[in-house]
């Protein structure tokens, strides 16, 4: 573990138990920290209270969808909305790419999650999104 | 006085013999008359019985007309009945197909998920890890059908979309030895690549082309026991334009004539019984030649039983832009990263990318050594803290890195001293970059190392 990785908060919200653990586990290789929450509601309170990096959003749950969720990230007034996220969907069908991007998100990493994917997904868009124009601090 | 009686009766009888005469020629015109008459009725009933023919004729006509133009609309109703029935049908399959692919994704992510995650902890027994790998291998086979299925939903709904873009057809065909060495070696088959007569940089839609050749040569490797496997790429001119022409030939066991067009449809398979020797979908090579077509080229093949087959695939060519090639050229190389962390490792990567070169990247200084043999990695880029923890450990780790091979060895450094950076620098380092630093002057940095064009 770096000493880099282990400063990035990253938010996991997605309501089945299995995927949640799936990716946490994964997340765990990298160091960096995981925060969940179930369901997108819960998500968006999160991020209001917390301070997070990167966002992987799933886009079906119960309640409020994925899309529904960046959507108003990126409606927010305040430097969080350009939070990054990465959709992380089993949902493969003609436009979800579009959508996705349109609705605000940065990349979509489909399920089953490949783990290389994932990371090279939030490497991209930590470097791309995080930190301003100079870009994440590497310490 | 009799002459007079009989004068007189014989002229009455004259008179009656003349009236008689009169009379049987009167009759005799009559009849004459009738006869006339009788044939003029005859010629008209005839010609009003040939009218009613006609006209009897004419109106059957005209009602067996309309009953084969009923039965005509009838048939045209029913056809495009089917024809609806069908299409519901098939977009039912598609729908189908479509589902099944989503809902096996979830667990099949759970499957996966565990699997990758065990098999990144170098901690594992030889004997663990061989197990592990072998269910992550049946998991990826499953997620290679999944898509499989899915594919063929959109294609058969007619969604499918082709999207060219800068393909680097040797990054693919590179791909494709590093991961088919392996398997090919596992059955003891040569596994040759000619590229000599291959492009660089094409307009192409290269995932879907990257799926066609990797189908042709898991297929090839799959069919052939012994002999050889062989991907020729090389160039055509066709009237104004040039061809992709893209072979697979293996030595395996070659196909059916009867089977030749039948191996390119859904779901077939040359061997379909129960107890087939070779596992998969039977989507491949249907999936393949849909490709192929849909980026506007074919897919054929020519087999001899126990001899073996030639995929040969051809596709329209568009070469990538002129200055893109030249640029490629002109730095030449590739960018070594080596990084344990796969989080660090890809925001690297993102870094390294304004550089242009091709990116590879290796776990620790151990495993680069390796690579670095090679001889063809242009800059190299290593973290001071995977390299040891003191300042002599890691001028010692430099000096084994360039001794392995590594020209163009940059360091990043936790706040070094100044006898930090001396000491790597004495040590072969090319480079010793601070840090913190931000990924964009680590950017500005690393251009720095580019080695001057020739």
């Amino acid at each position: 573990m770096t000493a880099e990785t282990s400063d990035v908060d990253v938010l996991f919200v997605e309501d089945n138990e299995m995927n949640r653990r799936v990716v946490r586990d994964m997340l765990g290789i990298a160091g960096v920290n995981v925060a969940e929450a179930p369901e997108a509601a819960t998500g968006l309170r999160m991020i209001d209270e917390g301070d997070y990096d990167l966002i992987l959003m799933d886009l079906r749950m119960p309640g409020m969808d994925g899309l529904t969720a960046i959507r108003h990230i990126r409606a927010r007034k305040d430097a969080k909305a350009n939070l990054p996220v990465i959709v992380v969907t089993a949902d493969t069908s003609l436009t979800i790419r579009e959508d996705c991007l349109a609705a605000g998100a940065d990349e979509i990493v489909h399920k089953p999650v490949a783990m290389n994917l994932l990371f090279d997904a939030m490497g991209r868009t930590l470097t791309l999104r995080g930190g301003g124009d100079e870009g994440p601090i590497l310490a | 006085m009799v002459n007079t009686n009989s004068a007189l009766m014989a002229a009455q009888f004259d008179f009656a013999n003349q009236d008689l005469k009169i009379a049987r020629l009167q009759s005799d015109q009559l009849k004459k008359d009738a006869e006339l008459a009788r044939s003029r009725n005859r010629i008209t009933l005839i010609a009003l019985g040939g009218l009613a023919i006609t006209v009897g004729l004419l109106g059957f006509n005209f009602l067996s007309l309309r009953r084969s133009s009923q039965q005509t609309t009838k048939a045209n109703t029913q056809l495009s009945q089917a024809n609806q029935a069908l299409e519901t049908a098939l977009k039912a399959r598609s729908e189908f197909l479509a589902t099944t692919s989503h809902e096996i994704r979830t667990p099949l992510n759970g499957i996966l998920g565990v699997t990758q995650v065990l098999l990144s902890d170098p901690g594992l027994s030889a004997e663990v890890r061989d197990r592990i790998s072998l269910m992550n291998g049946a998991g990826e086979t499953m997620r290679a059908m999944v898509n499989d299925l899915l594919d063929m939903a959109k294609i058969e709904s007619g969604t499918l979309t082709i999207e060219k873009g800068e393909t680097d057809l040797n990054g693919l065909l590179d791909d494709a030895v590093s991961l088919w060495t392996d398997k090919a070696r596992e059955k003891d088959l040569d596994l040759v690549i000619d590229r000599s007569g291959a492009p660089g940089r094409i307009l192409e839609d290269g995932p879907r082309l990257r799926q066609i050749v990797f189908n042709l040569l898991s297929n090839a490797i799959k069919f052939t026991d012994a002999g050889s496997v062989r991907l020729s790429v090389g160039v055509e001119t066709a009237g104004i334009g040039e061809r992709l022409v893209l072979r697979v030939t293996d030595t395996g066991i070659g196909i059916p004539t009867d089977k030749l067009d039948a191996i390119f449809e859904s779901f077939q398979q040359v061997d379909g019984g129960v107890t087939r020797r070779f596992e998969g979908t039977g989507l491949g090579l249907s999936i393949s030649r849909r490709l192929a077509e849909a980026m506007g080229g074919t897919l054929g093949v020519e087999s001899q039983i126990g001899e073996g087959s030639t995929f040969t695939l051809i596709l329209p060519l568009v070469r990538a832009g002129a200055a893109a090639a030249a640029s490629a050229g002109a730095s030449g190389g590739v960018f070594l990263i080596i990084e344990a962390n796969p989080l660090t490792q890809s925001v690297l990567k993102s870094v390294a990318a304004p550089l242009g070169l091709p990116v590879e990247t290796t776990a620790s200084p151990d495993t680069a050594a390796e690579v670095l043999s090679g001889g063809y990695i242009t800059v190299a880029l290593v973290d001071a803290a995977a390299l040891g923890a003191d300042r002599e450990a890691r001028v010692a780790a430099i000096a084994g890195l360039v001794a392995a091979g590594a020209r163009g060895l940059a360091v990043t450094w936790p706040s070094p001293d100044p006898e930090d950076i001396e000491a790597a620098l004495a040590a072969g380092a090319v480079r010793v970059i601070a840090k913190p630093i931000s990924a964009a002057r680590l950017t500005e940095a690393l251009l720095t190392l580019l080695p001057e064009s020739a």
